[in-house]
């Protein structure tokens, strides 16, 4: 498995593109966004409160720029620090999961009813892993010319559907309740399991982390505040009825001579899906390496793979019953624990360690 | 040689009884005896008296040499005249030893200076399979090989390969001496070095490595000499035969070392920190680190205006994406999204398919291999039949298979604008044929959900290669906005000719050396 440096840019890019999976397959069913209304403080306050919770991963950053929270966890923790690495694993590879369920989801509810689902998690699965082999690097380097391609989606959706904009659809954005704002803010941010990259990651990463943070945040949002822009827009209160609303907006409009744009947009999603997936198959076996033999360590991939493989059939088929399970899991602010509160704590641990070290080396 | 057959047995009956005896030392180095007559016993058993191995024994003064060369190699006018004739009418006041022979061979001889001094069998007969003539000195354990180089090679001609408007009409010939001093000829540069080393146990065939110092990477150049050095081969009969060897991954589908057959070009890249290797015996000089962009490069380029060449870059990329994906993205289009299509045009479509027996996705890849059997028959075929094979073709597809409804007009204009963008980018023809057809199966059985998993796979398959470090899709990802100006458009010559690119030093580039060299 390839280990190389990336720069802060391609990373961003990478972690920006995981981050717009959530405009693709966002369903009114389980989300509260387009439902309760929409305001553009949500995306203000998200954009801040997630720079607050990556502190500690600045910190640690800080204390020892070659260290990540693994790390960190085995100088505090000793052999303990190998239940921090299955935690923080096997989220990761529950993010996997899910990202290939919803996708299978999205595409054998949207576009493709007929196919079976193990056709489409098998094929996406394969090309991920063979992607998640490759490494870090090639993952990174199709992530920027994937960006591209999504500016002029973003753009020509845009243009599309601007002859279909009602701006009266947009009141609500000055009746809608404090309540909901946080509320959104809330979902919004335990959607954002891409800020783990920066926990993981930034030894691997060139530049400033602070700096990468405002970008990464910044650009998000504002892609997630012109995605709600359009879907309200567009179509105002009939938006919390539609299965995905903002793949529905490429529906509207004619651009130039072609009449739909849902199956372009189909494409650059899969695109977006698959980066996502060989990401996270590739972070999965990146922080569980250590507990592999060192002789074994290249077949991790290959055994997380498998069982990764395995649950997303699964997990995929029995969609209906799992889907509670995800969101009850993914929606309850679990994010907060591993990127905030376990890293604050492993920092805690390290100053005390430090100082009972000075200490002892004192008398 | 009568003694010779005596130390033969003897050693024979020795081995037999396994008795020690001390070999002579022709059987384990092959050393040059000073003995006139053994060593030619030696010459002549190793090559088994071929017919081309000619020999002619001279008495200068006293002292007898022999002169050995390969037939059809020495020039017939130079040796004689400057070499042979010399030496018969040496007195025997002049010479006095064999060294003295020797001496005046080395000091005297001025019309030749390329003279090289020989010690054992088998450098005696690289240099004369090279060309050279050498002379052996009775008395003397060395001898003296003289580059009388006469060998017929073919002329100095357009390259065949890399046509273009402007620019020089020279392309590299077989002889790789000629091919030097072309190169040296357009960069009259002392830092412009070539280092020459032997390749192919059987074949010993000359390969020149040319950099130039102070821009080329040394850990770079390290690594290439290594890897050259490593190689095993019995023969070496094309610079192909060393692509391989050089590539990180052999396997993959697009290849990190490039090749040319033009002089011009070559010094343009190894100005730019690349390395080349020139193999005697063909016109294709390979050059390394080779990046997907200069695909799209051509000398006719930086000979035309910038906005010109700008736009033929252009061209030449809608050509690349239009020779691979077109015909896949029509089928995935057609078969499972119509709807995208205006409906002037889905109609054409499909009035014209109503009528054909095959199912879309069948009727592109049967039209493809068709056009790539013609195309093969094409390069192969003596010229005499090429009116035949043109005939055949048009009226094959272009007429009959329409007329008989195997082939729609669509799929057939399709195919004919693949084809032809697929010569505009001839570097990249190898996978841009092999992923045409991945993808028209792909687009034909899972629609743009099929050749949107064919793109993710190619584009990773391009992201992850590195040529020796440096990423294949440089300077495009990662992007290096300096390097840039050279790829999708073409800056002027004032802009370029400010700061010059240096591979080295493009964004994610990272020469080491492998674990074998260090």
């Amino acid at each position: 498995m390839h280990t190389q440096k990336i720069s802060g840019r391609q990373f961003i890019i990478l972690l920006y593109i995981c981050r717009i999976f959530t405009i693709m397959i966002y369903n009114p069913t389980h989300g509260v966004r387009y439902v309760d209304g929409w305001s553009i403080w949500e995306h203000v306050l998200s954009f801040a409160i997630g720079f607050l919770l990556l502190i500690p991963a600045f910190l640690i950053y800080k204390m020892e720029p070659e260290k990540n929270v693994l790390d960190l966890a085995a100088s505090v923790l000793g052999k303990g620090h190998i239940v921090v690495t299955i935690l923080y694993g096997a989220f990761l590879a529950l993010v996997s999961i899910v990202t290939i369920v919803d996708f299978n989801y999205f595409m054998t509810n949207a576009i493709y009813p007929e196919v079976s689902s193990w056709l489409i998690v098998i094929s996406v699965f394969l090309l991920c892993f063979y992607a998640a082999i490759n490494g870090l690097e090639a993952i990174a380097r199709g992530g920027f010319l994937l960006l591209i391609v999504l500016i002029v989606l973003f753009i020509a959706l845009s243009v599309n559907a601007a002859t279909e904009v009602e701006w009266v659809s947009l009141k609500r954005i000055i009746d809608n309740r404090p309540s909901s704002v946080f509320k959104n803010v809330f979902l919004n941010l335990s959607e954002n399991v891409h800020l783990l990259g920066f926990l993981l990651f930034l030894p691997m990463i060139s530049g400033n982390p602070q700096k990468h943070a405002v970008w990464y945040l910044g650009l998000t949002e504002a892609t997630l505040a012109l995605s709600c822009f359009l879907v309200i827009s567009v179509f105002g209160e009939y938006a919390k009825d539609l299965s995905f609303p903002f793949y529905e907006v490429s529906g509207v409009g004619r651009l130039f001579s072609m009449k739909s744009l849902g199956a372009i947009q189909m494409m650059i999603w899969v695109f977006v899906s698959m980066f996502r997936v060989a990401f996270y198959l590739y972070a999965t076996a990146y922080t569980t390496k250590g507990l592999f033999p060192k002789h074994a360590q290249e077949i991790s991939l290959v055994v997380l793979g498998v069982l990764i493989l395995g649950a997303s059939l699964y997990m995929a088929v029995q969609v209906e019953i799992m889907e509670p399970v995800f969101s009850w899991i993914m929606d309850r602010g679990l994010l907060f624990i591993f990127v905030f509160v376990i890293p604050l704590i492993l920092l805690i641990m390290a100053q005390i360690k430090k100082g009972g070290t000075k200490h002892a080396a004192k008398n | 040689m009568f003694q010779y057959v005596k130390r033969k047995m003897a050693a024979h009956q020795a081995s037999k009884q396994n008795k020690k005896v001390s070999v002579d030392p022709i059987e384990t180095q092959n050393h040059l005896t000073g003995n006139l007559t053994d060593d030619m016993v030696t010459l002549r058993e190793k090559c088994g008296n071929s017919t081309d191995f000619m020999s002619n024994y001279l008495n200068v003064s006293g002292h007898m040499i022999c002169m050995v060369a390969e037939e059809g190699m020495v020039d017939s006018a130079i040796f004689p005249n400057f070499i042979s004739t010399p030496l018969r009418e040496l007195s025997e006041d002049e010479v006095k030893t064999p060294d003295d022979v020797y001496q005046f061979i080395e000091r005297k001889i001025v019309a030749v200076r390329n003279l090289k001094d020989v010690y054992t069998c088998e450098e005696i007969f690289t240099y004369i399979m090279s060309g050279f003539v050498v002379i052996l000195i009775e008395g003397l354990t060395k001898g003296i090989a003289i580059g009388v180089q006469g060998f017929k090679y073919r002329s100095i001609s357009a390259p065949e390969t890399e046509v273009n408007v402007r620019g020089s009409r020279e392309g590299f010939v077989e002889a790789l001496r000629i091919n030097i001093s072309m190169v040296r000829r357009r960069m009259k540069s002392p830092d412009l070095r070539f280092e020459m080393m032997s390749i192919g146990k059987r074949s010993h065939t000359d390969v020149c490595i040319a950099y130039i110092e102070g821009v080329v990477s040394p850990v770079l150049l390290r690594e290439v000499r290594h890897k050259l050095k490593q190689i095993e081969l019995d023969e070496v009969l094309e610079s192909g035969y060393l692509q391989p060897f050089l590539e990180d991954n052999p396997h993959a589908f697009f290849s990190n070392v490039g090749t040319t057959e033009r002089p011009d070009t070559l010094v343009a890249k190894i100005s730019e920190g690349r390395v080349a290797v020139l193999v005697d015996g063909t016109p294709f000089a390979l050059i390394t680190p080779y990046l997907f962009a200069e695909n799209f490069q051509n000398f006719d380029d930086y000979c035309h205006k910038s906005y010109y060449a700008t736009f033929v870059r252009f061209v030449k990329y809608a050509s690349f994406f239009l020779a691979i994906f077109l015909p896949g993205v029509y089928v995935a289009l057609s078969t499972f999204h119509p709807e995208i299509f205006a409906y002037e045009l889905i109609f054409n479509i499909a009035a014209t398919e109503t009528k054909i027996p095959l199912p879309l996705m069948v009727e592109a890849l049967m039209i493809h291999f068709i056009y790539e059997i013609m195309r093969e028959a094409g390069l192969r075929m003596p010229a005499p039949m090429g009116h035949a094979v043109s005939i055949v073709g048009a009226l094959v597809i272009g007429d009959t298979a329409v007329s008989a409804g195997l082939v729609s007009p669509p799929m057939v204009l399709v195919s004919a604008l693949t084809a032809i963008a697929s010569y505009v980018v001839p570097t990249l023809y190898s996978p841009i044929s092999v992923f045409r057809l991945i993808f028209i199966v792909l687009g034909g059985t899972m629609g743009l959900y099929g050749i949107a998993l064919g793109i993710f796979f190619l584009l990773i398959e391009i992201c992850a290669l590195n040529s020796f470090g440096v990423p294949y899709l440089a300077p495009i990802s990662p992007f290096s906005l300096k390097a840039m100006r050279d790829v999708l458009v073409r800056a002027s010559w004032r802009k370029l000719g400010k700061n010059a690119l240096n591979i080295a030093k493009l964004n994610g580039a990272n020469i080491r050396e492998g674990e074998e060299t260090r």
